[in-house]
């Protein structure tokens, strides 16, 4: 009897809620620690004093408890009726619910910013419509003016109607430039981002400005080596952002312009990876940190930018009076802001520096394209799109599983050969654009099938087997042969999980062939 | 020679449809305007013309439904149709393409472009 107490107390003594024990005329007899805590208080000020707070037996009611030094708790006070030695009393329970209301009180807050962002897309995409529709009219109109539809014009009213022109088309990409942002900036932008090859799009890109380079007496140079690694990005934004950049530099320059890109390395990411398909879960990680980037430079011998300027220049409505070169230009204010958007939905930075020409100096920072995230990526938006249509997807792996017998017994040179040709023929077999082959290591070869089940999957398995097979025969006697492994698992049946599915797959192929 | 191509010119602004009747009268099209959508399918019937220029947000019928009557008919399936709208949606052009459309301008249109386009299903001279 005497340790139940003890061990009742002990429990009440440690009990978070706060409890309290007054008597009915509204005197403490007890407290515990937590109510403590929770009064911002102590036994001495509490207990045999009158309790502050009004009490009304078996109803809850919510209190904020202010307090010394500003703090505040928000509490629910439930109270009951109790005896305490022998009296009839109150237990007044205090459960701290402020980090509650915080939550909530954050979570009303998140409602209201996405109503307030979904009304103001909803309220741009209104306006940009209905601005369109006399805007079509006047650039119609001017348009018809302009080229002598409705009669010859005088040198004099062919320069009014060329400003008028000029400023609709203005309107327009403001117009364009604003829906642009709004999209970028709810996330509602199409980003379609994939492998591209870095040299070639930024060496056509430049190309494209020759002409206006020429007729501005501008001398547009480019250093871009050769074959830089790919980047991952959607090409049609990155062109987009080359273009604006590209634009301003010719239009402040004086006499030359130069482009130049390299690989550039850095210990940290510029952003935190979420959504980067990186997760702890990944069954192999990369040792090293380093996250790889190309850097392309675009830099003008113009007047530069005010150094005060620089932060400024990529926020809304800023519009720098740069001096020279600008003269009757007016740009939309948000070419940058977009451009800035754009970098930064692609895990990159942009930012301005003095160039060694003398004027401004653009960098932009663009990830590499990393395989392995690549796949995670891909596999990743692949499940999501099974899950919504109920659709199966079936993952393969072909491992070599005597890699190391053969790779002592053989050249690098003749294990490559082997290995891609064993490639080549797995890709062969696959035939469908939704199909995914992935070398996940040296010796891992992966297949994603989306909308296949196992009974499909198995003929495609047995295809790729039969083809490897024949590619390896005949062969000199004595010479070991590749000895493939293969995993099968399907999604959902097997696990929803892509580290999962991956997983057992791997492990299949390294141990028994399965029962397809 | 060549007989002039009939355009139909489909908007409910007909400020717009007189615009654009005077760019591609001067071009050497005829044209003929309609402002709402049923209108539009007679007229199609009727006149047969070589190539149409629909807008999507008309009254009585809007451009969709032009675009679904005019293709689900023999005699109307294969008049080249391209879409003038001021909707700017990222899959519009996907969207009125896989109706049966031709091709999407985006308003405003720029005049040089959009003859460039007319000329792609009207081609000779």
């Amino acid at each position: 009897m005497e340790e139940g107490h003890e061990n009742f107390k002990h429990i009440v003594e440690k009990s978070t809620v706060g409890k309290v024990v007054i008597d009915l005329e509204g005197m403490v007899h007890y407290a515990n620690p937590a109510a403590y805590t929770i009064l911002g208080s102590n036994e001495k000020k509490i207990v045999g004093k009158e309790f502050s707070y009004p009490v009304s037996a078996n109803k809850t009611t919510e209190l904020r408890i202010s307090h010394e030094g500003g703090d505040y708790r928000i509490v629910e006070m439930r109270v009951t009726e109790i005896e305490w030695r022998k009296k009839p009393a109150y237990l007044v329970l205090l459960h701290d619910i402020t980090d509650l209301e915080r939550i909530e009180r954050l979570k009303a807050e998140i409602m209201e910013r996405q109503r307030v962002d979904q009304l103001k897309d909803e309220f741009i995409s209104t306006v940009s419509h209905e601005l369109r529709t006399p805007l079509t009219i006047v650039k119609g109109a001017i348009d018809n003016l302009k080229d002598g539809i409705v009669g010859p014009l005088e040198a004099k009213q062919v320069k009014i109607v060329d400003i008028a022109n000029n400023n609709i088309d203005r309107l327009v990409k403001i117009i364009n430039n604003l829906l642009d942002l709004s999209r970028l900036e709810s996330n509602k932008a199409l980003i379609n981002r994939k492998a591209i090859k870095t040299t070639p799009l930024i060496i056509e890109t430049v190309h494209n400005f020759q002409m206006t380079a020429q007729s501005k007496n501008i001398l547009l140079e480019q250093d871009i080596p050769e074959n830089l690694p790919d980047i991952f990005a959607d090409p049609d934004l990155i062109v987009q952002v080359l273009t604006n950049i590209l634009d301003n530099a010719l239009r402040y320059a004086q006499d030359r312009v130069m482009v130049s890109a390299s690989r550039k390395e850095l210990q940290t990411s510029l952003y935190s990876d979420k959504g980067s398909g990186k997760t702890k879960k990944e069954p192999v990680r990369k040792a090293e940190e380093v996250h790889k980037f190309i850097e392309i430079t675009i830099a003008d011998d113009g007047a530069g930018i005010p150094r005060d300027k620089y932060r400024d220049l990529f926020n809304k409505f800023v519009q720098l009076n740069r001096p020279r070169g600008g003269a009757g230009y007016k740009g939309t204010g948000l070419g940058l802001i977009i451009c800035k958007e754009i970098i930064r939905k692609h895990q990159g930075k942009i930012w301005v520096e003095p160039s060694p020409l003398g004027g401004a100096g653009f960098h932009i920072l663009l990830p590499q394209f990393d395989e392995t995230v690549g796949f995670w990526r891909s596999l990743r938006a692949l499940l999501v799109g099974a899950r919504k249509k109920k659709e199966k997807v079936c993952l393969l792996s072909f491992t070599v599983r005597n890699f190391k017998e053969l790779a002592d017994q053989k050249s690098s040179e003749e294990m490559e050969s082997m290995l891609e040709i064993i490639d080549s023929r797995i890709k062969e077999q696959i035939f469908r654009k939704s199909d995914l082959t992935f070398r996940y290591t040296p010796k891992d070869f992966i297949v994603v099938l989306p909308d296949t089940d196992r009974e499909q999957a198995g003929k495609v398995l047995k295809r790729i087997e039969e083809e490897v097979e024949i590619s390896f025969d005949p062969v000199p006697s004595g010479t070991i042969l590749p000895e493939l492994g293969i995993g099968v698992a399907i999604f959902p049946d097997d696990t929803q999980e892509p580290e999962a599915l991956l997983n057992i797959v791997l492990n299949m192929a390294e141990q028994d062939k399965p029962v397809v | 020679m060549h007989h002039a191509y009939t355009v139909l010119i489909a908007d409910d602004d007909r400020e717009l449809t007189k615009i654009l009747a005077d760019l591609l009268r001067y071009n050497g099209y005829n044209t003929l305007s309609t402002f709402e959508g049923i209108r539009t399918i007679e007229a199609v019937h009727k006149e047969k013309p070589d190539l149409i220029i629909l807008d999507l947000k008309m009254p009585a019928g809007g451009g969709r439904n032009v675009l679904q009557a005019l293709r689900s008919r023999e005699e109307t399936k294969d008049i080249p149709i391209i879409i003038l709208s001021g909707i700017e949606d990222p899959f519009i052009k996907d969207e009125v393409t896989a109706a049966g459309a031709q091709d999407f301008v985006l308003k405003p249109y720029n005049s040089e472009d959009l003859l460039k386009k007319i000329k792609t299903f009207l081609p000779g001279e």
